[in-house]
């Protein structure tokens, strides 16, 4: 099983990177397409993270979370944290998340206007981190 | 006693009521006994539920015990029907090593139990947890004001956490009564005992209107109050603060739209379209310029 060498972690809700981490201020985290192969012995793994929000904005406040480690560092599930790890879209974004994926605005089907669903803000974020081989 | 107006429309808003330890004991006692000689009969879909348990079993004793069926008349009235039970086992240690599992198993996914339902009434879950479940048992995850959202199943998994989500934690005896449509799922249990819990999901016969002992409802109920701009404290037993409780999870938006629905559904129950609550409704059924059809013509009303 791959060991992980360093993970960019963060300090819950305040968007700012744990010291020593790889994530900075300055949009320099790496990108699957720029990042450089990995050393010998090591390799890539993703780390996903989607946060709900409140409205579309992305700085607006975490209503929902929910985090897949790919690396096996850490296991998640349902129920497991009573606090999000960050409070807005733009916390984690600050923190080294890269956003790929975010819900679209709909409009809404006739009739079905004021039908409420699904958790309707979703924004995906992931992470590549390098583990031992 | 029957519930109130004010317990219903608490039940509207948030989809759930928590009785903590409303069952004795012996009764209590009584089902983890049948539990563990394997006694918990099968019971066909559509029963009646005064059918569906044999005289002194724990579960016929349950919807029996007078509190339990007041808040069942309340909801569903009488005789209503037996959907289905199921029996919920969340393993402790001693358990879970027996069948090989060294960790605690992972909690359930967020599901909503059925299919999607598109009803105005509801049904009914009993849920009634016959000990006492302590934080690290993993008692039942719900989401306050989550039902009347309509998805479908266990879509909703890929979420995780969300904020307001509440866990069973209880003295032996409670009984929680849901709406079917609720968000939920088992926790992980990893406490040395292993975790007992027994739903029973309940059809109403007759129509859902006004079950409950509605003596409590006011003239001043229907009235409309300052909105927005109220800076005057009101009553926590006000209706309308009680239906417009907004939940910490919900998008700015359709806590609004939340609000709107039930509020529907708190008109269907009471019978009575002319109640609203802080207007929500009534500013969107004014429409002065509408056409009238009739069968003696169009006419402006």
């Amino acid at each position: 099983m791959a060991r992980t060498v360093r993970l960019p972690m963060t300090r819950a809700g305040r968007g700012e990177p744990v010291p020593g981490s790889r994530a900075g201020r300055d949009g320099t985290l790496p990108d699957c397409r720029r990042v450089s192969p990995p050393t010998v012995g090591r390799m890539h793994r993703q780390q996903v993270l989607v946060l709900w929000l409140g409205d579309s904005n992305l700085d607006s406040p975490v209503v929902a979370w929910s985090f897949w480690d790919g690396s096996g560092q850490r296991d998640t599930m349902a129920g497991d944290e009573s606090q999000p790890p960050y409070q807005s879209g733009l916390a984690a974004l600050r923190d080294g998340w890269r956003v790929f994926q975010a819900s679209p605005l709909l409009p809404h089907y006739p009739g079905t206007e004021t039908q409420t669903s699904y958790l309707k803000y979703e924004f995906w974020f992931d992470k590549i981190v390098e583990v031992d081989a | 006693m029957k519930l109130s107006t004010r317990d219903v429309a608490q039940f509207v808003a948030r989809g759930y009521l928590q009785f903590p330890a409303l069952t004795p004991d012996a009764i209590n006692e009584q089902y983890i006994d049948e539990m563990n000689r394997g006694v918990i009969p099968e019971v066909a879909a559509g029963t009646p539920l005064g059918r569906a348990y044999p005289d002194g079993s724990a579960l016929q004793r349950l919807y029996s015990h007078p509190d339990v069926a007041d808040v069942i008349a309340s909801l569903v009235g009488p005789d209503p029907l037996v959907d289905h039970h199921f029996v919920h086992l969340t393993l402790g240690e001693a358990q879970r090593t027996g069948f090989g599992f060294r960790e605690p198993l992972p909690s359930q996914h967020w599901h909503q139990d059925s299919t999607i339902d598109t009803r105005q009434g509801f049904d009914l879950q009993i849920m009634w947890y016959p000990h006492e479940v302590t934080p690290d048992m993993g008692g039942t995850r719900f989401l306050p004001g989550s039902h009347l959202r309509i998805v479908s199943e266990a879509a909703i998994g890929r979420y995780q956490n969300i904020r307001g989500q509440r866990h069973v934690v209880c003295p032996a005896g409670t009984v929680l009564v849901l709406h079917h449509g609720i968000w939920h799922g088992g926790g992980s249990n990893s406490g040395p005992t292993t975790r007992h819990m027994v739903k029973i999901r309940l059809n109403a016969t007759v129509p859902q209107i006004r079950l409950w002992d509605d003596s409590d409802l006011r003239d001043g109920d229907y009235e409309q109050r300052p909105i927005f701009w109220a800076t005057t404290a009101r009553p926590d037993d006000d209706l309308h603060s009680i239906l417009c409780e907004m939940q910490p999870w919900y998008e700015a938006d359709t806590g609004r739209l939340e609000f709107i629905n039930r509020i529907r559904l708190f008109r269907h129950l009471l019978g009575d379209d002319s109640f609203d609550a802080d207007y929500w409704l009534s500013r969107l059924e004014i429409n002065p310029g509408r056409r009238h059809e009739s069968a003696s013509g169009t006419r402006e009303l």
